[in-house]
């Protein structure tokens, strides 16, 4: 059998890279049988495959043709077939295959080879910071999300609190101003009232002439009060200054609450026109704004205040909320209660 | 999960921890801090992570550390492509599991990691996949990927000695 050259090199690469047709191998099987100086020239040829591909001069591995494992992978039979049992991934039959090769020198040189690539880990390697990984204790950590409901309202009371606070810190005027603000205010609806009513009698007492006035007992609603706030009428100085006249000339005063508002309108309506006429600050005017605001009046007394709260907090939340004032001696303590929470706040008596 | 849970799980594990991050890493001060940022991230979680699970918890943390850490690296490299090549140092091996840790540092990433997680660990294919997110058929490639690599490293190192 004679082959030419070129013929003999394919043939000699193609051994090489291991990509032998059957027709290839059975003929290059025959020529060597003919020609067995030829199979050394095969073995010294250059290998043109990769070292990674590149296992031996074995021709042939027909079982290895069926090898399901790694089969997408570029490798050889062998490097599948050792890695796959390696990692304990064959089948039975690859098994089967497998011990068919485990005599076999260059299979037990891969095999081995791939044992090596397991990674040892160095177990004198170590963390050398133990120490600031240790903890002593837990977390302390507030969840809000169970008490959402009634923190919300107590961070909303003590909103309200912080603002009472700052605006009883800056309001310029005492709290004797607000109970004369509260009275004027009482006295210009009662003045309204008076205007309206015709049974006003002023009746001299066996003493010395004493007031009664006679006016609706009902008192006017507060928020309509705030809006009816305007100038007392002529008729009402003129009647203010009776009642004036007859303290002056220490008349007894008959002691009706009606008549003690009256009595205190006229020095309301005094400071109230001194009040008037003098310009206020700008902060002051905010506070009496955000007065108005929050409590419907500019110069709210402490209980409007803590009702308004209350009742804010009682409709935005949904939470029930109470509120008491316990005086003690020289302060007064105001208690909120929230459901099961209560804030409580003293305040220096003035 | 207890204080004294969290303590045993930083005496079981920080070593091991540690060892995994520095063989992907290759830096104590960096494996370092992945270790302590898993912790750290076990401190604040530390009533919601179950004890059972606070291993897979602990690896995933520092994996997901890798990857970010890879990410950036990437960035950084592309930007450095347009920079010279550093001139390579022959290397000398003088045993074999030394041409392994070189062999295992010219890795990619995913598959020094996926290599470890299971030499390491000891972690199933599954187990694996659950902590890197990849799929069970991808982990068992990467990691035959690997061990090709090695072994094909450890067959021209032997040529070369």
């Amino acid at each position: 059998m004679r082959l030419t050259e070129i013929q003999l090199a394919h043939l000699a690469l193609a051994y090489q890279d291991n990509s032998l047709t059957t027709a290839e191998k059975e003929l290059l099987e025959v020529y060597l049988a003919q020609h067995p100086e030829f199979e050394e020239e095969l073995q010294i040829a250059p290998k043109l495959t990769s070292d990674d591909l590149y296992i031996g001069p074995k021709l042939d591995y027909p079982s290895l043709e069926g090898l399901s494992i790694y089969q997408d992978e570029e490798a050889h039979p062998f490097e599948k077939l050792a890695i796959g049992s390696f990692e304990g991934l064959l089948s039975k039959e690859e098994i089967t295959i497998e011990e068919g090769f485990l005599d076999q020198l260059i299979y037990q040189d891969t095999k081995k080879k791939i044992e090596l690539t397991k990674l040892i880990a160095n177990e004198q390697i170590i963390f050398p910071r133990h120490d600031i990984l240790f903890k002593d204790s837990k977390i302390r950590s507030l969840s809000l999300q169970k008490y959402l409901y009634w923190t919300s309202a107590a961070a909303a009371v003590f909103f309200a609190a912080f603002l009472l606070n700052n605006s009883f810190s800056t309001k310029p005027t005492s709290a004797k101003s607000d109970v004369m603000h509260a009275q004027k205010r009482k006295t210009i609806s009662t003045d309204k009232n008076l205007a309206n009513t015709k049974n006003q009698k002023i009746k001299p007492s066996s003493s010395g002439p004493s007031i009664l006035v006679s006016v609706p007992i009902e008192a006017p609603d507060l928020e309509e009060s705030i809006l009816q706030e305007e100038p007392p009428s002529t008729a009402f100085y003129a009647f203010n200054s009776a009642i004036e006249a007859s303290n002056n000339n220490a008349l007894n005063v008959a002691q009706t609450p009606i008549e003690e508002n009256t009595a205190l309108t006229q020095s309301a309506l005094v400071q109230e026109g001194t009040n008037r006429k003098e310009p206020i600050t700008m902060k002051a005017f905010l506070i009496q704004k955000t007065n108005e605001r929050l409590f419907g009046v500019a110069q709210p007394t402490p209980q409007q205040r803590y009702e308004t709260v209350a009742r804010y907090a009682n409709q935005s939340i949904g939470v029930p909320v109470k509120y008491a004032v316990k005086e003690t001696e020289g302060a007064e303590k105001i208690v909120f209660q929230l459901g099961p929470i209560s804030v409580e706040r003293n305040r220096a008596k003035k | 999960m207890t204080v004294e849970q969290y303590n045993q799980c930083v005496k079981e594990f920080a070593d091991r921890l540690y060892r995994f991050a520095l063989k992907n890493v290759a830096d104590p001060d960096l494996a370092q801090d992945f270790v302590q940022d898993a912790f750290e991230r076990l401190w604040l979680k530390v009533d919601t992570v179950d004890y059972v699970k606070v291993k897979s918890y602990l690896f995933r943390t520092v994996v997901n550390l890798q990857i970010d850490r890879a990410r950036r690296q990437k960035l950084q490299q592309q930007h450095l492509s347009s920079l010279p090549d550093p001139v390579e140092r022959p290397s000398v091996h003088h045993d074999v599991q030394q041409c392994i840790n070189e062999g295992v540092s010219q890795l990619t990433e995913i598959q020094r990691m996926v290599l470890t997680l299971r030499d390491f660990e000891g972690y199933s294919y599954q187990e694996i996949a659950d902590l890197t997110e990849l799929s069970v058929d991808q982990v068992k490639v990467y990691i035959f990927r690997a061990r090709k690599f090695l072994k094909t490293y450890i067959g021209k190192m032997e040529v070369l000695i």
